[in-house]
């Protein structure tokens, strides 16, 4: 149900640099829509990234984060061909996972 | 409005009916009301400034339209990280503001492959097409997208 997220994962010298752009409302349960009524809060709560079944980056999102937010981080013990799995959980326990290869 | 209309569409995911059926449901809820439009940008940097503008102003004048921006040949250059306009600006920010406001860029790859540009030198909010012209056509002739060139 969710939108795909864009992964990308480059090596360089032992350095796997990981891009990813999240597609997410992210409301923050401060807004009013027109009517004067209370926006509910929407947004991730927590992103974690895996390589090779191992955890290589975990991330507690809240309410101060952007719509459609972007990340990027760097881990070390990546490898050309290897796969990176990025997955996102939201307040309403709603999940996506993409992945990328490491080019 | 757009708000609304995911929030409808996630509350029919929510009651069972499949993602498929709640995606097959929108083209049709926004027949007749919402109005779709594609943007060709094939002539390069010049052309793309001028279409940050226009599209800036078309969604402040009309929120509610869905926009589609096909880019093919020249067109594809504002794409690619690192591009900069004339004043050595360079587009990610505005591309991505634009995204973030529901519209979407899709690259051609004819043109990617004839011009060398590896796909992943392309800004993250672009989506890879495999023919520009194909897509134009078909946005217009099977899903009703008003076509635009700036």
């Amino acid at each position: 149900m969710a939108d795909p997220m864009r992964v990308r994962a480059t090596e360089n010298g032992g350095v796997v640099d990981v891009k990813i752009l999240m597609k997410h409302e992210m409301e923050t349960g401060q807004r009013k829509d027109a009517a004067g009524k209370l926006i509910p809060a929407w947004h991730i709560q927590t992103v974690t990234a895996q390589c090779k079944g191992k955890e290589v980056f975990r991330a507690q999102f809240g309410p101060a984060v952007s719509k459609d937010p972007f990340l990027s981080f760097k881990f070390k013990g990546g490898a050309k061909g290897d796969k990176v799995t990025v997955t996102w959980v939201d307040n309403h326990g709603d999940k996506r996972t993409d992945e990328a290869t490491i080019a | 409005m757009r708000r609304a209309f995911i929030r409808a569409s996630a509350a029919l995911a929510a009651i069972g009916l499949t993602a498929k059926a709640a995606a097959q449901a929108a083209p049709a809820a926004g027949k007749g009301g919402r109005v779709r439009v594609v943007y060709q940008l094939s002539e390069g940097i010049d052309q793309a400034v001028r279409a940050m503008a226009n599209l800036r102003n078309h969604l402040n004048a009309a929120p509610d339209t869905k926009i589609v921006v096909v880019a093919f040949g020249y067109g594809v250059d504002f794409l690619v990280e690192g591009a900069r306009d004339a004043r050595g600006n360079t587009f990610d920010a505005a591309v991505s503001a634009l995204s973030s406001a529901g519209v979407e860029f899709r690259a051609c790859h004819n043109t990617l492959v004839a011009r060398k540009i590896p796909e992943d030198k392309l800004l993250m909010e672009a989506k890879v097409v495999p023919a520009g012209v194909v897509e134009i056509a078909r946005l217009q002739f099977e899903d009703g997208y008003a076509y635009l060139k700036p």
